[in-house]
């Protein structure tokens, strides 16, 4: 009676005990998986070839690897004598915009991202879309690519997740020498070697408690001007030539 | 001969001189630094619209900007008397704060602590009365439990703080039944008027707000309530920084903006996601201006075209991208307010309810609804975003000039359009509504529109059969 009774005893344990151990290892595996940077972005086609005059457009496509993604910030650099950006907008897999899309000669920038933190972007797909017209010729194919102030932000993650981007190339027909041919080439984003310190929490309610650490190697936007060089320049002049001048009679 | 009357030896008149120099110097660059603040501010960029109709971009929201703050002149339900009025202009959220000095909310301390919410129901149902939801300032130290009984100061005992929070959040999120209430931790807690506390020492906003994540822990088993902050002045990054690493409970965050210049409300949103970025989970936290105008005094530009066209001049930079909410700065005035300087898209019971220009802004603009398109040209005065809804396009332009009485005649063009013939439509708020014929020659319309002095306006095209 008594062996049965201990027999059951241990059973009931471990029919409690084991879900909540493999539960747990779970949790710390997916917490340790998450723990590096793994997204990637990619400009979709990555080779194309249109006319002069043509308008076109590029997906901006993310791959979050094992990355929940909130917030994506897309600077994108061309050549501005050949090719105009006309507009830059979200894509199906971003559903907010947290900085509107900006076109300017040679630039075009968005910030996108998740719904909430509940719905973080995970996988693959198109996060923004950039149409742009060819304006100009060149003799070499124009690469568009990200800029180094493209950051890509992670849940659990203290650095940015982005950990390399892929240009696109586009041959301008009649402008292209023969024998000039251009492979996009992925470009591997720098890592820090130090700043991840704290512990990554997952919360999934809004009661989240997570610490926010400030962290180190995320680019960071040069501050604006202020003030004019120029009139600063000017009042110093006047001052100056006044100055002079008055010292001159009085002497 | 005296002193007053002896020649001056040429070194004392030399040192007369310098000094003279020097004392006037400054006065002299002051006049040459304000000519040339004039001179630059006469110059500017014309506009030179143009709508693509082939780049269609993400859907319009038009509910951020149905969001209002009422300020706390009178410690009374000052929205009841124009209940109806706000109704009309169909409110999301309606702020109010002074919530625990103005309607004797809490008495006693410590284990003797009472609540009575009877009076503040009264000004929540008027705000659910609107078709709003509250947006509730916790604010200010009932004068019960605060230092000296002084309400801009610390509690005696900051459990008696986080109680408050709790009582406060259980009642309206839980006994009230009222989902999604936005509980902001205090009001400009940065200006002196309300306490000057800072971000450390003995007035530190971190410890208040910490206490009343505390209490708003405590609460269970209601409906979903988010709690935020700072409600500041102005956009500060330390403020935003330190909350965001305190390690409390952040569901939104906020703060007013009083600036004229509109293009400063983007930029303050750009460097919020800026400094954010090394907060993950906290940069796609939902942004909250609960307080904005062009300016935080009092001013008879309030009652005029100035305020709504700086109105509009702010949706418009705020149309993408933009906070969940931006709350006008107030739906009434405040008493003994006749010369029309009141803050308020309403005038005061006692001055006749009259709504002032701005109060048409908000259903004015809701006409833009649909998929925005891209707009290209902006000038320095003259702004405007576009949408495409069904085969209707609608450009909003809006002439906004800080400074001045700016006029303009607008070039406009829609391009990529399908070649036919078109009703070219132009609807200015308070002003005219004219519908001209145009044909889209390669694919393109284009009129002149002339802006008078802050006017705002709807281009709307649509194709004729």
């Amino acid at each position: 009676m008594r062996k049965t009774l201990a027999f059951i005893v241990v059973g009931i344990t471990a029919l409690i005990l084991i879900p909540i151990i493999m539960v747990s290892v779970k949790h710390q595996q997916d917490v340790r998986s998450r723990a590096a940077p793994a997204t990637t972005l990619t400009l979709l086609p990555a080779q194309l070839q249109k006319n002069a005059g043509d308008t076109f457009t590029l997906d901006i496509h993310i791959d979050t690897g094992t990355n929940d993604v909130t917030l994506a910030k897309i600077d994108l650099i061309f050549d501005a004598t050949a090719l105009e950006a006309l507009s830059i907008t979200n894509g199906p897999l971003a559903p907010r915009i947290y900085s509107p899309g900006t076109v300017s000669p040679g630039n075009a920038g968005i910030s996108i991202g998740a719904e909430s933190e509940l719905k973080p972007i995970s996988g693959s797909g198109t996060i923004a879309v950039i149409r742009l017209k060819v304006i100009g010729t060149s003799a070499t194919p124009v690469s568009l690519q990200f800029s180094s102030a493209t950051v890509v932000s992670g849940l659990s993650e203290t650095i940015n997740v982005l950990t390399g981007t892929t240009p696109a190339i586009l041959t301008i027909a009649g402008g292209q020498s023969q024998g000039t041919t251009l492979t996009p080439t992925p470009t591997l984003t720098p890592q820090p070697t130090s700043g991840l310190t704290s512990t990554p929490t997952i919360s999934p309610t809004p009661t989240s408690t997570q610490s926010g650490t400030l962290v180190t190697g995320l680019t960071q936007e040069p501050l604006p001007q202020s003030g004019s060089i120029e009139t600063t320049l000017l009042l110093i002049g006047i001052a100056s030539f006044f100055i002079i001048s008055g010292l001159a009679i009085s002497l | 001969m005296s002193i007053w009357t002896k020649p001056a030896s040429s070194k004392f008149t030399s040192f007369v001189s310098v000094v003279a120099m020097l004392a006037f110097l400054p006065l002299f660059l002051l006049a040459v630094y304000k000519s040339v603040q004039l001179i630059s501010r006469a110059a500017g960029t014309a506009a030179n619209i143009i709508i693509d109709a082939g780049a269609v971009l993400e859907p319009i929201n038009t509910d951020f900007y149905h969001a209002f703050a009422q300020g706390g002149e009178e410690s009374t339900d000052m929205l009841a008397p124009v209940a109806s009025q706000i109704k009309a202009l169909s409110p999301d959220y309606i702020r109010i704060d002074h919530v625990f000095d103005h309607y004797d909310v809490v008495s006693g301390s410590g284990g003797s602590i009472s609540f009575n919410f009877s009076k503040l129901d009264g000004v929540i149902d008027t705000i659910l009365s609107t078709g709003a939801k509250p947006v509730i300032a916790l604010s200010y130290m009932p004068s019960s439990i605060a230092k000296d009984g002084i309400i801009i100061n610390p509690p005696n005992n900051w459990d008696d703080w986080a109680r408050v929070i709790e009582e406060t959040i259980r009642h309206y999120s839980g006994t009230k039944n009222i989902a999604n209430i936005f509980y902001e931790v205090w009001n400009e807690p940065d200006l002196a008027q309300f306490g000057s506390w800072k971000m450390g020492g003995d007035k530190n906003y971190l410890t208040l707000y910490h206490y009343a994540s505390i209490g708003a822990s405590r609460v269970s088993g209601v409906n979903r309530f988010f709690l935020g902050g700072p409600a500041t002045t102005g956009l500060y990054r330390n403020w935003m920084t330190g909350i965001a690493g305190s390690g409390n409970r952040i569901d939104f965050f906020s703060w007013h903006t009083y600036l004229a210049d509109p293009r400063r409300y983007m930029q303050d949103q750009q460097n919020f996601i800026t400094w954010m970025t090394p907060y993950p989970s906290l940069v796609i936290k939902p942004t909250l201006i609960t307080e904005y105008g062009f300016t935080g005094d009092k001013s008879t530009l309030y009652g005029t075209t100035y305020a709504a066209a700086h109105a509009a001049a702010i949706i418009r930079q705020l149309i993408s991208g933009g906070p969940m909410y931006i709350f006008s700065f107030e739906p009434v005035d405040g008493p003994n307010q006749e010369s029309g300087s009141g803050w308020g898209l309403i005038t005061h019971p006692a001055n006749g309810k009259k709504p002032k220009p701005r109060y048409y802004v908000y259903n004015f603009i809701d006409q833009m609804k649909g998929n925005r398109l891209q707009v290209t040209g902006e000038g320095t005065w003259v702004t405007g975003f576009a949408s495409q809804n069904n085969d209707i396009r609608r450009l909003l332009l809006i002439n906004f000039d800080k400074s001045g009485s700016h006029t303009e005649n607008v070039p406009v063009a829609f391009i990529n359009l399908i070649p036919g013939t078109y009703n070219w439509r132009e609807r200015v708020l308070f002003g005219r509504d004219a519908v001209f014929e145009e044909t889209a020659n390669n694919g393109e319309i284009k009129r002149d529109v002339y802006m008078s002095a802050q006017t705002i306006a709807i281009i709307e095209i649509s194709k004729k059969q």
